[in-house]
């Protein structure tokens, strides 16, 4: 009920804003029968994690925490962490598989190489959801979608609202050859497509970095005297962008911006009231795999590819999202998660 | 005497062998005394032809301000380097000063003395650890600092879960962004960071030192050095100088972040090899480090200006360091 009235309250605000995001992309509908899965809680559900080592994942662990806790110990956590090592969760994966975990929660660290452990972690009745990031396979039960292809095309679809079809734009794309930046940066030249008058100044990858990001855009900020907006995938990496364009003195020129639901980048919008399109990298997801691999585990129906729910987030409606009091790093957590299980939540 | 047996009295005069050995002294006078600046010159001259913005003053100060982390990085490395030694955590330290202003400043300008006094003799501390574990406990000097840098890296995820707090003040920025009379503030800085530098290894005993305990340990020795003081006194400066760039690269980004200096190690060593200092040891140039930063900056400037896209941009660093380091190998003779 809390999620509908935040999403009523968004979808209202942003419509008063007059920008209408564009529909969703096409997924499947399909549904799972999972009375295979059935069995007698306490339940113990593995996770296999990519990493810690940016804040965005700190936050998705600390939503599965937090998801875990609301079933209050009819599901126990088995958690391993990859380091960002492919080779290592393979290994792990077949460590919870050898502990008979119940369920297997995956973020994967290769769209490819992570398939066989999938395969076999079925093959042993172990119910696989992929958490976020995607796969090239589809012999798990659930994907936990937070739909980042859909990001670029929301941030480019309001570029091009904003410039009324017209102007030049740069693009900052994350990691360059990273599923999310290949991704939206192929979202943002489709979107562009439709719009001839919009050109592409640069494109360029600032690695999520701020640092990174303010070294580029004040290059850039010499080459090019009109700038009309910045579309960068990455809030992280847009405060340093901000930050070359405010010590320029061309924080005006700037029609509209782009970025993610990074606090650091909501806080600037909110502060200095600049036009952008935030598209969330939902971080409860982590939380929602949880319920949906109880449900699995209850022999309930799920759906193949569960759409995780996020707001649409302009400046019309920032207010609602950003938190002053919070560190940049955090990440917003539709105001559920709670104090005691919030890594950026200082007692 | 014989000449038969004693070839080596005898001159073979050929007019292009002859060219040649002038040429390789006249090569070798220009590196010894600063190819990398001419190196720089060449490069700002090809500057000027692919982009009309290249010398326009914000781009120079720009350039000039983006240098001042990865030289001051690249000059705390040369003065290990000058000993032999190698130092892979500077990085991970550089991050964590960050940090450390970040959770300590509270917004409060009082404090901000203090604050970097506080980061920059963390970043002494953790030279007399690497120093320490090198010479009294023996390890080698690429592992015992790739094992800090993984200490310091872990450490920094403890503390900050990859969130640190950021209540930078105003005042705090300008020592990045602000001006010294017509000066930018990063000008000023890597100047005042050159002339410190120098004058540590020019003027000093100690610059003497390092790079007689680089050049052959054992004759350093027994001329009565006191080479473990000397190596962990290059491990320190490295850690005081890392730091000190983490002090102004969060007055750059304007906040602290935990990850900032990730991979400055190996550009900062790059740096001083451009510069001229071998990774043997015992010979180095402070100021060719300075202009070994500077130019990797002017090259990643002017591949963004150019309009090259970021694989490019990796190209042509690696072809610039392959060059640059070429132009030593070729000069120099092989032994030392």
């Amino acid at each position: 009920m809390l999620v509908v009235a935040a999403l009523a309250v968004t979808s209202a605000a942003v419509a008063a804003g007059g920008f209408v995001p564009p529909p969703l992309l096409p997924h499947s509908k399909a549904t799972v029968n999972t009375s295979k899965y059935k069995k007698s809680p306490p339940f113990v559900v593995g996770y296999a994690d990519a990493s810690q080592s940016n804040s965005w994942r700190i936050m998705a662990k600390a939503e599965v925490d937090y998801g875990v806790s609301e079933f209050h110990g009819k599901v126990k956590l088995a958690y391993t962490n990859a380091n960002d090592s492919t080779a290592k969760q393979i290994s792990d994966v077949e460590d919870l598989i050898s502990r008979h975990v119940d369920a297997i929660i995956l973020a994967a660290t290769d769209v490819n190489a992570l398939c066989p452990s999938i395969a076999k972690a079925e093959a042993a009745g172990i119910p696989v959801l992929i958490l976020e990031r995607a796969v090239n396979c589809n012999n798990y039960t659930e994907f936990i979608d937070d739909q980042d292809d859909y990001n670029g095309y929301l941030q480019m679809a309001y570029v091009a609202w904003k410039l009324h079809g017209h102007g030049n734009v740069v693009e900052f794309g994350g990691q360059e050859g990273n599923g999310a930046t290949v991704q939206a940066l192929g979202a943002y030249a489709k979107v562009l497509k439709k719009y001839p008058g919009i050109h592409v100044l640069a494109t360029e990858y600032a690695n999520y970095d701020p640092a990174k990001g303010k070294e580029e855009m004040q290059a850039l900020l010499v080459k090019y005297p009109k700038i009309d907006a910045v579309a960068s995938i990455s809030g992280n990496q847009g405060i340093g962008i901000f930050d070359a364009v405010k010590a320029a003195g061309r924080v005006n020129q700037i029609k509209a911006w782009t970025g993610d639901d990074a606090n650091g980048w909501m806080k600037i919008v909110a502060k200095y009231h600049i036009p952008s399109v935030i598209a969330p990298i939902p971080t409860y997801a982590g939380r929602y795999a949880v319920e949906q691999a109880v449900r699995i585990l209850e022999g309930k129906t799920v759906k193949r590819d569960f759409l995780v729910p996020k707001p649409t987030i302009t400046e019309a409606n920032i207010a609602h999202f950003a938190r002053l009091n919070r560190p940049d790093e955090w990440w917003y957590s539709q105001n559920r998660l709670p104090c005691k299980f919030d890594p950026y939540c200082k007692h | 005497m014989d000449v038969l047996s004693q070839p080596e009295s005898i001159e073979v005069v050929h007019p292009v062998g002859l060219l040649r050995t002038e040429w390789r002294r006249l090569a070798k006078l220009i590196v010894d005394r600063g190819g990398i600046f001419v190196v720089i010159a060449l490069v700002c001259v090809l500057g000027t032809m692919l982009s009309s913005e290249f010398l326009r003053r914000d781009n120079i100060d720009t350039i000039i301000t983006q240098t001042v982390p990865l030289a001051l990085v690249a000059l705390g490395q040369t003065f290990v380097i000058f000993t032999g030694e190698i130092d892979l955590s500077v990085g991970a330290l550089l991050s964590l000063a960050s940090v450390i202003i970040g959770e300590t400043m509270g917004g409060s300008n009082v404090r901000m003395v203090p604050v970097v006094l506080l980061a920059l003799l963390f970043g002494a501390a953790v030279g007399v650890a690497n120093g320490l574990l090198v010479t009294a406990i023996g390890i080698p000097s690429f592992i015992a600092t790739l094992a800090m840098m993984l200490v310091l890296e872990g450490a920094n995820l403890v503390w900050t879960n990859a969130g640190p707090a950021s209540n930078l003040t105003s005042d705090f920025r300008l020592l990045s962004e602000g001006h010294v009379g017509p000066l930018p503030a990063g000008v000023v800085t890597l100047v005042g960071a050159l002339l410190v530098a120098y004058w540590l290894a020019v003027r000093t005993p100690l610059g003497r030192k390092l790079l007689a305990v680089g050049s052959n340990r054992r004759a350093a020795e027994i001329s009565g050095v006191h080479v473990r003081r000397v190596v962990i006194a290059g491990f320190v400066l490295s850690g005081i100088f890392a730091a000190a760039a983490g002090v102004f690269f969060t007055a750059y980004v304007g906040e602290s972040q935990s990850f900032v200096g990730k991979g400055m190690e190996l550009n900062a060593i790059a740096a001083a090899v451009l510069g001229g200092t071998s990774l043997f040891g015992g010979r180095g140039s402070i100021a060719g480090s300075v202009g070994g930063a500077l130019l990797l900056t002017i090259v990643y400037d002017l591949l963004i200006l150019g309009g090259f896209s970021p694989p490019y941009q990796q190209i042509a660093t690696g072809l610039i360091l392959i060059a640059g380091t070429l132009m030593y190998v070729r000069v120099r003779p092989s032994t030392q």
